[in-house]
């Protein structure tokens, strides 16, 4: 039984990321019911499954219970998937099962399915066909009067696709995304491999999630994961497949500021992911101006992420620092991507962010900010958010940099809380009230794998970008956003840091 | 009545089930239509692709080509009322079980 189960085969869907959670895909040969409330992309999966099988060489024959094969055909187009030509070719083929309302059906007698398992089986040899869709046979529920022997007839088709050795997905709806497996009880059916689609309302906000519920005799990995509907149709995160196998390295790369980079102790580390944290107006953006101008400045490809501003203010704001960013997107040494984050869902951000990566190809990665783009998603979805972007940066060997914003006076936000475990380093900007006068500060909170200055420095802004000062001895309380002025006298403080020394 | 019956009987290969809708269908034909009607039997196993064409889900089904609209008969036939239904003919008064529509 245990040799069975390993040795227990999986098709390779082709579908991205869904064959990492299925480990390896759907199992071969077998029936999966894939089961979802209204609007939980039923169709789009399984029409997938069949168009990157005939990608694959694999045809497909798709059983069609409620829409057209009319309308199919056009729904699809939408998704660049041309099923009159992958008919003409003869790797796909429609069998029409879907109700004619023109026809009225009467019922006089005992039935079976056997015609529909027929034409099925007409159709899979006719194209030799590997793959098979139902969809969503649900609907014959409402075609038929008897559910008990709808119910039985069904169990008739899926013993037939057996027989047939086809690996084929059946749809069935949902009446809510966290209830019984389907409307029907047809589960029992293909009681072998249950797979749920999600489109729950969390927080205001839809959230798409697909979870194997159970693949019979194989293994696969649980729970729910993230998946859109981009333009390609269905793309799964597998978030915790997400595995740390990025080697670390001891190259050190610079901040853009040489100041800063002896604070953590010789510059960022090349393949890490630094977080900027602080208040609207301290730096936030300047760092990243930095980071981008210092990564140019050694021949390295930057490529930002603006949540924020808009590129005219981010340019402008550059060649208030004495940078010409413009001058340098134009000789493609750095790519500005600004976007509303209300545009589209986080997941088709993170999507879309990590083309842009691959095809920019950057050394760098900015940013900027995090906090706008978690006003648009759930406190669940944005830190999946963070931890795959953070691993893919740090596969694909490139440093990150990612800015949030806090309160005036700072303290931890939310995304903070969620997300300093998952960066590298974090590097702090405040607001200090010294005798009435507004100063800024920096500390390097945490800097992985590396000593570093464990003071808090003033840090000023002019014309010629970032410059770190000399560090606060006599306030406390800044990273509290509480800074109180100490009454010591300079020989005491001096004689505390002693006690404390640096590492 | 004088219109013709064009009917056509899908049924899978020659089961019982299939037997007896034949059967069924024949002699409610012989003594309600007085031969104004044309049968054909078609077995989906020898030819799918009519069966494609009719949407034939479920069988023995009897498609009432003429007279027009296109009606559809499901079932062994056994249900002799709706039979008579489907076929758009008077409920006969010795059969009114299993007729809720």
């Amino acid at each position: 039984m245990n040799d069975a189960r390993r040795t227990m085969e999986k098709l390779s869907t082709g579908m991205a990321g869904f064959d990492t959670v299925g480990f390896g895909g759907l199992p071969k040969g077998r029936s999966t019911l894939v089961a979802g409330t209204a609007g939980s992309a039923k169709t789009v999966f399984a029409m997938q499954f069949l168009v990157k099988g005939i990608e694959a060489g694999e045809n497909g024959v798709f059983v069609t219970f409620e829409e057209t094969p009319v309308d199919l055909r056009r729904n699809m187009l939408s998704l660049g998937w041309e099923c009159a030509r992958m008919e003409e070719e003869r790797k796909l083929a429609f069998v029409d099962a879907s109700p004619r309302p023109e026809e009225e059906r009467i019922e006089a007698g005992s039935f079976d399915f056997a015609a529909l398992v027929a034409r099925i089986e007409a159709c899979v040899r006719r194209i030799d066909a590997k793959r098979v869709v139902l969809d969503s046979i649900g609907s014959m529920f409402a075609q038929f009067k008897d559910p008990a022997a709808v119910r039985r007839e069904l169990y008739r088709i899926s013993a037939a696709l057996k027989q047939m050795n086809v690996t084929a997905i059946v749809t069935s709806e949902r009446t809510e995304d966290y209830g019984a497996i389907s409307r029907h009880g047809i589960e029992e059916f293909v009681a072998d491999n249950v797979v749920l689609l999600r489109n729950s309302l969390e927080e205001e906000k839809r959230r798409r999630t697909i979870e194997i519920l159970k693949f019979r005799g194989t293994d696969h990995q649980k729970g729910e994961f993230p998946f859109v509907v981009s333009n390609e149709g269905v793309v799964v995160i597998p978030l915790s497949s997400i595995q740390l196998r990025q080697k670390s390295t001891t190259l050190r790369i610079t901040s853009g500021s040489p100041e800063l980079d002896s604070m953590c102790g010789g510059g960022f580390f090349r393949d890490s992911v630094v977080l900027v944290s602080g208040a609207t107006g301290t730096g936030k953006t300047l760092m990243v101006t930095a980071f981008l101008a210092g990564g140019i400045a050694k021949g390295e490809r930057c490529l930002a992420f603006c949540f924020e501003e808009s590129r005219q203010q981010f340019f402008r704001n550059a060649a208030g620092w004495g940078f010409d960013f413009e001058q340098l997107e134009k000789d493609g040494h750095l790519k500005v991507v600004t976007d509303y984050p209300e545009i589209m869902p986080l997941e088709n951000h993170l999507i879309r962010m990590k083309k842009i990566i691959d095809e920019f190809k950057p050394n760098r990665v900015a940013i900027d900010s995090l906090s706008a783009l978690e006003r648009n998603s759930t406190t669940r979805s944005f830190r999946e958010f963070v931890i795959s972007l953070t691993a893919f940066v740090k596969d694909r060997e490139m440093a990150g940099l990612l800015t949030s914003t806090t309160a005036l006076l700072g303290g931890l936000t939310v995304t903070e809380a969620h997300i300093s475990s998952i960066c590298d380093s974090i590097i702090l900007l405040r607001y200090v009230e010294v005798y009435g006068e507004m100063r800024r500060a920096l500390t390097v909170l945490k800097m992985r794998g590396s000593p570093h200055d464990k003071e808090i420095r003033e840090f000023n802004i002019d014309s010629t970008g970032m410059h770190l000062g000399k560090a606060f001895r006599n306030v406390t309380g800044i990273l509290a956003g509480n800074p109180t002025q100490l009454a010591m006298a300079p020989e005491e403080l001096d004689r505390l840091h002693g006690m404390f020394p640096h590492d | 009545m004088t219109a013709k019956f064009e009917l056509e009987l899908f049924v899978v290969g020659r089961s019982s089930m299939a037997q007896r809708a034949e059967h069924n269908l024949r002699r409610f034909c012989e003594e309600k239509l007085n031969g104004r009607y044309e049968l054909r039997i078609t077995d989906v196993l020898e030819n799918a692709d009519s069966a494609e064409e009719a949407n034939i889900i479920a069988t023995p089904a009897l498609v009432r080509r003429a007279p027009l609209p296109q009606r559809v008969v499901v079932g062994d036939l056994t249900q002799r009322s709706a039979l008579a239904y489907g076929l758009g003919l008077e409920a006969e008064d010795d059969d009114l079980e299993g007729n809720d529509r």
